[in-house]
């Protein structure tokens, strides 16, 4: 029981057929947590919760075929979550249509923003960026109500937000980034948080293909997400709100202070001090 | 003008019916450009126009209703921008669907949970993927000129997270983001990609009068003016990937002063917070 510190939570996890998702959703139902798995392919999801419940035991998990950016079945995700696992107390924002849409090889291959179909560059937006809003709007009554949540959101590297070559996928991403910032705020005093969890570089997933030449082994394992997304998801980061983590500088053997230092900072680009100009009267009030 | 130094060169304004938009396409059209004035509001754009074409004399402006999202209606201005005035030099995306849509916006702001998802998306439409579309459609004409300029408008780095207000600041973080990829795109073109921002809440309809805020404590929307007409012109040749903050801006100051006061690089680049790399 001592290593299943998660028993008794219910996470939802979107893109969880794949990459970095299925390595939480692993990770998650590992330490005790029922996972309900949401992704586009009803195949792969079904791989998905396989192994998923090889990692947490029969019945942990449930799939959940669902487009994020579909309001309705975005709510029926939900509900469905809810009539399974009688609640949920974590949200995970990691699906995302990823570089390769755009280009096999971001590295050498880039195109141009004016040679890129728009519609796929919309689609892109709207699965990355307002796809966690959605899904973050349906579940946060939930979580409050309950008083006690987590909303941890996928971004990027701040510096891959723009990186040339990749369409909307960084742009898009920055908006999630910002948005969490909003979600943070927007959650004071409720018992549920939001942060941002990223990998720290490229990872093995299919978001980087062979194409790029990486030596796959080299790349951020998703596995590395595991360790960070547990703790974030434990009661010891109940006080851990507005916060991004790398998961790559992640090191459990380091104090939780020290660990926070190494891999955490605040979420967005708050640390920059070239803010907007406010009229004196606006800077006295307490928004 | 005494100065009309940006003769010869044709911009497009997108969201020019008001606002900054509006003084931007005055300015620009005083210091000798022609401006094709974009907006969805047809009345609010004749009027708008009106005001440019007396700041710039007879012709120089031509209001021209588009929907910055829609692709055929994009390629279709473009077209009849260049046929009636022989070149498009810059693009100013400046149309944007504000936080004022959000009812209690400033005086009892929605949480992100309350938002309405119509409103959410159509930010996410216009702010971001309109100013990609416009400059899709209008980077080859300036790119076969060998000269041209994308001027974006976002806004304060810390107003992208400003709650209550939607997906406005998201948007806006999107759009800084890529401005960034615009320019390493153009590299090497003659084009330039940066972003022009007030600075701070702005004396336009984007604000309020239920904010409680004296009117005329806000940023004036002419201070757009001096930044957008420099940024225009061949004195800013060169200057690409940089964001500048117009209530910085002076005009008295020694050119790399100003530059080195108002501006900064684009995006978050200062932030030592790099992607880590199998070769690192």
């Amino acid at each position: 029981m001592t290593d299943r510190p998660l028993e008794g939570r219910t996470a939802i996890i979107t893109g969880a057929g794949r990459g970095l998702g299925k390595s939480m959703s692993e990770g998650l139902a590992a330490q005790g947590a029922r996972i309900a798995l949401i992704d586009l392919e009803e195949d792969v999801l079904a791989a998905a919760v396989a192994d998923v419940e090889a990692a947490g035991g029969q019945g942990c998990a449930l799939a959940i075929p669902t487009d994020v950016t579909d309001t309705d079945r975005a709510q029926a995700a939900i509900d469905r979550t809810i009539e399974a696992f009688g609640g949920f107390d974590i949200l995970i924002n990691d699906a995302a249509m990823g570089p390769q849409f755009f280009t096999d090889n971001f590295v050498a291959d880039t195109p141009k923003f004016w040679e890129v179909d728009p519609d796929l560059w919309y689609r892109v937006l709207t699965v990355n960026a307002y796809g966690p809003q959605l899904m973050a709007t349906v579940a946060t009554p939930h979580l409050v109500e309950r008083g006690w949540g987590r909303i941890i959101n996928v971004t990027t590297s701040l510096d891959t937000m723009y990186l040339k070559g990749c369409g909307s996928y960084g742009p898009s991403k920055a908006a999630l980034e910002a948005n969490t910032r909003i979600m943070s705020q927007d959650l004071v005093g409720t018992g549920v948080t939001a942060n941002v969890l990223i990998p720290g570089g490229p990872a093995n997933t299919r978001m980087i293909p062979e194409a790029t030449g990486f030596d796959r082994d080299e790349l951020v394992q998703p596995e590395a997400m595991r360790p960070p997304v547990c703790w974030l998801c434990s009661a010891d980061a109940d006080d851990i709100n507005g916060m991004r983590f790398i998961a790559s500088l992640w090191d459990e053997d380091l104090s939780r202070d020290e660990r926070i230092a190494m891999a955490g900072a605040p979420t967005a680009w708050a640390q920059i001090e070239a803010l907007g100009q406010r009229p004196r009267d606006w800077a006295q009030t307490d928004r | 003008m005494t100065d009309r130094i940006l003769e010869g060169k044709t911009v497009l304004m997108t969201g020019a019916g008001r606002g900054m938009g509006r003084m931007m396409s005055i300015a620009l059209a005083s210091a000798g450009a022609k401006v094709a004035m974009i907006d969805i509001d047809e009345d609010v754009l004749a009027e708008a126009a009106k005001d440019a074409e007396n700041a710039g004399g007879q012709g120089s402006v031509k209001p021209m209703v588009c929907d910055v999202t829609d692709a055929d209606r994009a390629k279709a201005t473009a077209e009849e921008i260049v046929s009636t005035f022989g070149s498009l030099d810059m693009l100013v995306n400046d149309a944007v669907v504000g936080p004022e849509r959000i009812s209690g916006f400033f005086v009892k702001p929605s949480k992100f949970w309350e938002l309405g998802d119509d409103l959410w998306n159509a930010m996410l439409r216009v702010n971001i993927f309109g100013p990609q579309l416009m400059a899709k459609t209008c980077a080859p004409y300036m790119i076969q000129r060998g000269w041209g300029r994308i001027v974006n408008v976002t806004t304060s780095l810390d107003t992208m997270y400003l709650s209550g207000a939607g997906a406005y600041g998201p948007t806006k973080a999107a759009l800084e983001a890529h401005t960034s990829i615009m320019s390493q795109d153009l590299d090497g073109t003659g084009v330039t990609a940066n972003i022009l921002i007030p600075g701070g809440p702005v004396n336009t309809r984007m604000i309020p009068d239920a904010s409680g805020i004296a009117r005329e404590k806000l940023i004036q929307p002419d201070v757009m003016q001096k930044p957008i007409t420099w940024l225009a012109s061949d004195d800013s040749d060169g200057i690409t990937n940089m964001r500048f903050i117009a209530a910085l801006w002076d005009d008295a100051l020694p050119h790399e002063e100003r530059i080195e006061r108002a501006g900064a690089p684009v995006a978050w680049a200062q932030i030592p917070s790099k992607s880590i790399y199998p070769d690192d």
